[in-house]
């Protein structure tokens, strides 16, 4: 191991430090924000008003991919 | 000029209020509490003295300059029946207390005839509960300034009736999604991934009702949509004595301006409901569809909010309460060094912890 692998490790280190250092802070400040549109109507749906005519699936085919293993794959 | 209302108390004069505690008028000096229903004849003879005055009024004649049609588009002036004051306010103010004496005071000529409400929601939580609510905001929030936690920071809290468009919808729908199953499997020499397509048809319908909008363009429309919701089960006919302590705006925002976003709201609920019944896929994905209302109708309430402002740094800061519920929003200021702080200190910690991880991990 040289220099040059530790200065790497520093520094991928600390890139990896401050991004979650950030996803933390962020994190704690969103609780700051609390006015939000309301984007449903959710709760104002009348009770059992859901009803369906149709519920129908039908099948529209198959697509298959294939991938060669590596050579070295085991299984 | 028009007439404004206020509710003498008969046992000493004082003007009542509206409590939301007693759901009664209750006098703030001698404590008496009277049925708002009780109120209800001065609501006619108030109708009709507004009715005759105006018809006196029109012999009057004013001293002083005229104001400008455009400036009276935008305001009217009443007398207090409390000290006789004058008081100019904004056109549309329904209800609000007087400059001069502090006594409530409600105009309702804002309320009658078309403008009238369907019914109104009273308050059932008082400045009390705003205040400790206010508090409870406060709690566990990070890199919130130190002065919010001041409870004399607060500038203004004010119980406000705010005008409500409620819509009923009935809505049929037709949506296709289109659904796919993955399964992975391999043999000796490849490995297979099968991908299983189907059209998943979903028609029916489904009803909405009391979808509330606001209709005053002073209050933001995201602050009053985080409050919600409100029980409309708890709504009685108007009767101006409700205002009485409060504020009051008529609407400004018509119903055909508002209609488009609760349809938004409805139809998105729509399709996340027939989203629901799409089961046993892997993915689902909406492909087409076609809402229809077929019908929509809409009522005009009052809804009971509580509004609290502050200030920070020139900037203000508006908070909003469910008079009903008690459901308490409003952002919070930031306070960045704080924030940058803690970003440094963290960065700095975990730096050094993953520069080991990732030194160790180079090693082996």
């Amino acid at each position: 191991m040289n220099s040059e692998d530790l200065v790497l490790a520093i520094a991928g280190g600390f890139v990896l430090g401050a991004v979650v250092a950030y996803i933390i802070v962020a994190c704690m400040a969103s609780g700051l924000k609390s006015v939000k549109p309301r984007n449903e109507a959710d709760v104002y749906m009348v009770d059992n008003s859901l009803n369906f005519d149709d519920k129908t699936d039908i099948y529209r085919g198959t697509r298959i991919e294939r991938q060669l293993k590596p050579q070295n794959d085991k299984k | 000029m028009s007439d404004l209302t206020s509710f003498k108390c008969p046992c000493c004069g004082g003007t009542l209020e509206f409590d939301s505690k007693s759901q009664k008028m209750k006098c703030p000096y001698c404590d008496t509490e009277l049925d708002v229903e009780s109120f209800r004849h001065e609501q006619d003879d108030n109708e009709k003295n507004l009715k005759e005055d105006e018809h006196l009024l029109e012999e009057v004649q004013h001293g002083g300059s005229q104001f400008s049609a455009e400036e009276n588009a935008d305001m009217e002036s009443y007398l207090c029946q409390s000290c006789g004051g004058q008081i100019v306010v904004p056109k549309g103010t329904g209800a609000g207390n007087c400059p001069f004496c502090g006594n409530p005071q409600v105009m309702p000529a804002n309320f009658e005839g078309t403008l009238k409400p369907d019914f109104v929601v009273p308050f059932k939580l008082d400045a009390k509960a705003v205040k400790a609510a206010y508090m409870k905001h406060l709690e566990g929030k990070h890199f919130l300034p130190a002065v919010f936690r001041d409870e004399n920071h607060i500038s203004e809290i004010r119980g406000v009736y705010v005008p409500y468009w409620l819509f009923d919808s009935h809505m049929r729908a037709r949506m296709v999604f289109s659904c796919e199953n993955i399964e992975r499997y391999e043999d000796s020499r490849y490995r297979y991934v099968k991908h299983i397509y189907y059209d998943a048809y979903r028609k029916g319908v489904l009803d909405f009702a009391d979808v509330p909008a606001d209709g005053s363009s002073v209050m933001a429309d995201d602050l009053m949509e985080s409050i919600e919701p409100f029980n409309p089960e708890d709504g009685v006919e108007y009767l101006p004595a409700y205002l009485s302590g409060y504020a009051a705006n008529r609407y400004d925002v018509d119903e055909e301006a508002v209609r488009p976003r609760v349809q938004e709201r409805m139809s998105r609920t729509m399709q996340t409901e027939f989203e629901k019944s799409v089961t046993g896929y892997d993915r689902v994905k909406l492909k087409s569809s076609d809402i229809k209302f077929k019908k929509i109708s809409a009522k005009y309430v009052l809804y009971p909010v509580w509004l609290l402002n502050t200030t920070w740094r020139g900037q203000r800061f508006t908070f909003a309460m469910n008079g009903q519920t008690g459901r308490f929003v409003g952002n919070l200021p930031r306070d960045d060094a704080a924030y940058w702080r803690t970003f440094a200190l963290l960065t700095v910690a975990l730096g050094i912890v993953f520069s080991f991880v990732v030194y160790f991990c180079m090693v082996d």
